[in-house]
């Protein structure tokens, strides 16, 4: 295990010193991307404030929790940039599908190990995880939460379960393209795109069914809302008010879902194995 | 005496590999909608069938087939990519399933129509990122690059971005990228596929060189025969999932009869003469070639058939391109 972790560790090394020969491959071409990116992050956080000032107490929060509930989604997208954007990483389904994997299996290192970190981009994949901090800084004041260590600690570690359960719910969906590789191989996009859209949807007033379902097998509520208003409980009244079990809830749910993917991933590959990549699978002929 | 044992081990053993996939077939009728949804029809390929075969440390054979004979399934199999249906298969003593990660560390694999090199990057950041990646010492990695770096002609590419270069540069850089880590055995997938002769010929000679000077055993797999017998010692034949042939080139050959070709410069406006037990291919400009059985007729009376005609300005004896033996030999394996 201690090996395997050096190797992550080597691995990660590497991956920053090309993401940041990447960055800088051309003068042109750096200044060209942040330019782009500060516009980008700037719309998205203007965009974001916009819509927080017409959701006062939308679904029972107010302005400013709903901007710091933002800006917690934005800091999770921050965290998935950065980890997981490079290489496809984060998108799976078009490494399986496309028969990628090969590359990887003639690699002398665990397949898990080069999949965690081929897609660290902490220079150019950073841009948004520093808008997402500061807006979610920001919007902790403009609620009222106390900012010390513990909250601090408590906000990265949700971040962090927020950003894996997002990760593993794209490589559920992703194990899909062993066995259709050409009709799945966009399908962790479709299921991004899924979170992107309704995870800063407060939940607060919604039918319990759709909740229940939002908190569970399809967990948009637990990538942003739900931590939200237990990170605002734990910064206003103090870490002690949040009860035992639901603080407890995001990363249990996670853990199942990690272990899900493991079970899941094991199987599909277990079939790519077997089959190989498409040329002999039906449907899977390119 | 770890060495020993290693030089004793067969660079790979296959025993009574065979591997078999489902198809799916559809009619493409309209009336077959339900019945291909709720009952598909699926067919079995045999893409390898019961293969047993063994190549030795330092060999450098050739594994060649007609397109979908199954090349490409062995030479992933061998590489840990895809399991067998049935019986076993060794790497270096190794299982390539379950030692996978010590047998890379060994091995070097090239699918011939895939890069490894990083495409938005200068080839030499592609050749760090394996030093890191396969954990190469820094002694063993600095000598392997100045060997690849001079024998393969890259001082000029290594500081340029993947996707600027050509193919034949490209493949050089790969060949060179597969080698940092000083495989022991090495697997290559049409290394040769789309070259300019040139380029080719670059490639072939540094493989025949590294297979002789390192005593590197290669397993390489290509359409081109010619590349192949210029490149190999041992040719394994693969059709329809089994092995056809295993031996050398001109084994090969004498497979299919041993066939020679003539080629017959006759002063000009002389039709084409008329020879027992020869075969006439083609006449043009007063050069008329012929084909002959070597083991029908020697060549001693050939020549002496030949001699008889005061016509004939130049003669010249050639084997039969072995392209052209393949060719039939592919031929007779279809009508059988």
């Amino acid at each position: 295990m201690v090996d395997n972790l050096k190797t992550v560790f080597r691995l990660y090394r590497r991956y920053a010193v090309m993401d940041l020969l990447w960055l800088l491959r051309d003068t042109r071409y750096f200044f060209i991307q942040v330019l782009s990116d500060g516009i980008s992050g700037g719309c998205t956080v203007a965009g974001v404030y916009l819509l927080s000032l017409n959701f006062d107490h939308f679904a029972g929060m107010k302005q400013s929790e709903i901007l710091f509930m933002m800006g917690y989604a934005l800091f999770v997208d921050g965290i998935f940039n950065l980890f997981f954007i490079g290489n496809n990483s984060g998108f799976i389904s078009r490494i399986v599908g496309r028969g990628q994997l090969d590359h990887l299996i003639i690699q002398p290192v665990p397949l898990w190990a080069e999949l965690l970190a081929q897609g660290f981009s902490p220079f150019s994949g950073s841009p948004l995880f520093l808008f997402g901090t500061g807006l979610a800084i920001y919007g902790a004041i403009k609620a009222g939460i106390i900012i010390n260590a513990v909250w601090l600690s408590i906000f990265l570690f949700y971040g962090i379960c927020s950003c894996l359960l997002i990760m593993s719910f794209l490589y559920i969906i992703s194990c899909m393209a062993f066995y259709a590789p050409a009709a799945a191989e966009e399908i962790s996009m479709v299921g991004r795109d899924l979170f992107s859209t309704l995870k800063t949807y407060p939940l607060g007033s919604m039918n319990p069914v759709v909740k229940r379902l939002f908190l569970t097998v399809l967990p948009i509520g637990l990538s942003a809302w739900f931590p939200s208003l237990l990170l605002l409980k734990a910064g206003t009244e103090g870490i002690t008010a949040l009860a035992f079990l639901p603080s407890l809830y995001l990363p249990g749910v996670t853990l199942v879902f990690m272990l899900t993917v493991l079970l899941l991933f094991k199987k599909g590959m277990k079939h790519y194995e077997r089959y190989g990549s498409p040329r002999y699978t039906g449907f899977g002929f390119r | 005496m770890n060495d020993m044992a290693r030089q004793d081990t067969p660079a790979l053993v296959l025993d009574k590999v065979t591997k078999e996939y489902s198809q799916w077939q559809r009619s493409g009728e309209t009336k077959d909608i339900i019945r291909n949804l709720l009952r598909p029809e699926k067919r079995v390929v045999t893409a390898l069938d019961q293969v047993s075969l063994v190549i030795n440390s330092g060999e450098f054979v050739a594994y060649a087939g007609a397109n979908g004979a199954g090349k490409s399934t062995t030479i992933k199999i061998l590489s840990g990519i895809l399991t067998p249906t049935k019986g076993g298969v060794t790497v270096l003593g190794l299982n390539p399933l379950k030692d996978r990660i010590p047998l890379m560390h060994r091995v070097g694999v090239l699918f011939g129509q895939r890069t490894e090199l990083w495409w938005d990057h200068p080839v030499i950041t592609s050749f760090q990122w394996k030093k890191d990646v396969w954990n190469i010492p820094d002694q063993v990695y600095e000598k392997n690059l100045q060997m690849v770096t001079e024998l393969l002609d890259l001082p000029d590419i290594l500081k340029t971005f993947a996707r600027e270069l050509s193919l034949g540069q490209r493949m050089r850089a790969d060949i060179a990228m597969l080698l940092l880590h000083g495989p022991e055995l090495i697997f290559l997938d049409e290394p040769t596929l789309g070259l300019d002769v040139l380029a080719k010929q670059q490639m072939i000679g540094f493989l025949k060189k590294l297979n002789k000077e390192y005593g590197t055993t290669v397993v390489v797999t290509s359409h081109d025969m010619d590349d192949l017998e210029e490149m190999a010692q041992r040719v394994v034949f693969i059709n329809k999932g089994k092995i056809a042939f295993d031996g050398d080139f001109d084994s090969l050959r004498s497979v299919m009869g041993g066939f020679y070709r003539i080629l017959v410069t006759t002063q000009p406006g002389v039709p084409a003469l008329s020879l027992p037990e020869m075969k006439l291919l083609h006449s043009e400009n007063d050069v008329h070639e012929y084909e002959f059985d070597r083991t029908k007729v020697p060549i001693h009376e050939v020549l002496g058939n030949l001699s008889n005609y005061s016509q004939i300005l130049d003669l010249e004896i050639k084997k039969a391109p072995i392209e052209d033996v393949v060719a039939s030999l592919y031929l007779s394996w279809k009508e059988n």
